[in-house]
């Protein structure tokens, strides 16, 4: 196995996985399993910063380019950092 | 399409529950908010979208707190959550302070359409179809 697809290899993971691995951090994964509610279960990690801007740009590029990728984005930590408290709703 | 959906998602902050929600064909993680009268999706997704924003339409937000504004409102033209597809979802445009870690709210405008469950326990939202009334 090329390192390079040892390297690519190691960034196809479950969900979960990408939590633990990526701590407090923005990912866009590349969708490659889901589960029966069509929840994204695996994917390969295309982009992981603490930087929200760094990804989507990422993952822009990465649309541009595979235009029929489906890509999850998500925030790996708490979305509201502790000691923090937000009041969502609006009418 | 299914007649329920039992949705996988993620507790967090002491109980605030994230769901994975498609917005045209790209997934991102939503908060569920019972309190939030309509969804709410952040500038970033619309810009990875290609969503154009009409500044003439908008919708005038009062929060808890704080003055009145105003807020970009548009329509999106396919919200998948848990094998369901909503077509034409009324969606409203935020700029969420960069210490909120969230792309999106998902309202009571999507959530009326079903039957709803949380389950804060194992970190589940199930989803039922109401039936159309029997005449």
């Amino acid at each position: 196995m090329a390192l390079y697809d040892f390297f690519r290899y190691s960034l196809v993971m479950k969900i979960v996985e990408m939590r633990t691995t990526f701590v407090d951090q923005w990912i866009a994964a590349k969708v490659l399993k889901v589960d029966k509610a069509n929840v994204p279960l695996s994917g390969e990690v295309i982009s992981h910063s603490p930087e929200k801007p760094e990804v989507y740009q990422v993952a822009k590029t990465y649309l541009m380019e595979h235009p029929t990728a489906r890509l999850f984005i998500f925030f790996t930590g708490d979305p509201i950092p502790e000691g923090v408290e937000a009041m969502l709703a609006f009418r | 399409m299914p007649s329920a959906s039992r949705i996988k998602g993620r507790l967090a902050h002491g109980g605030l529950l994230l769901i994975p929600v498609m917005v045209q064909g790209q997934d991102f993680e939503f908060l569920i908010d019972t309190g939030a009268a309509y969804t709410a999706l952040s500038k970033e997704l619309m810009a990875l979208l290609g969503v154009r924003i009409n500044p003439s339409q908008t919708m005038l937000i009062a929060p808890a707190q704080g003055s009145a504004f105003r807020a970009p409102l548009l329509t999106i033209a396919d919200l998948r959550i848990g094998g369901f597809r909503l077509p034409n979802v009324t969606a409203i445009v935020l700029e969420f302070p960069p210490i909120l870690k969230i792309d999106g709210i998902l309202g009571m405008n999507v959530l009326r359409q079903f039957r709803m469950t949380i389950e804060a326990d194992t970190a589940h939202l199930i989803l039922r179809r109401i039936s159309p009334p029997a005449f």
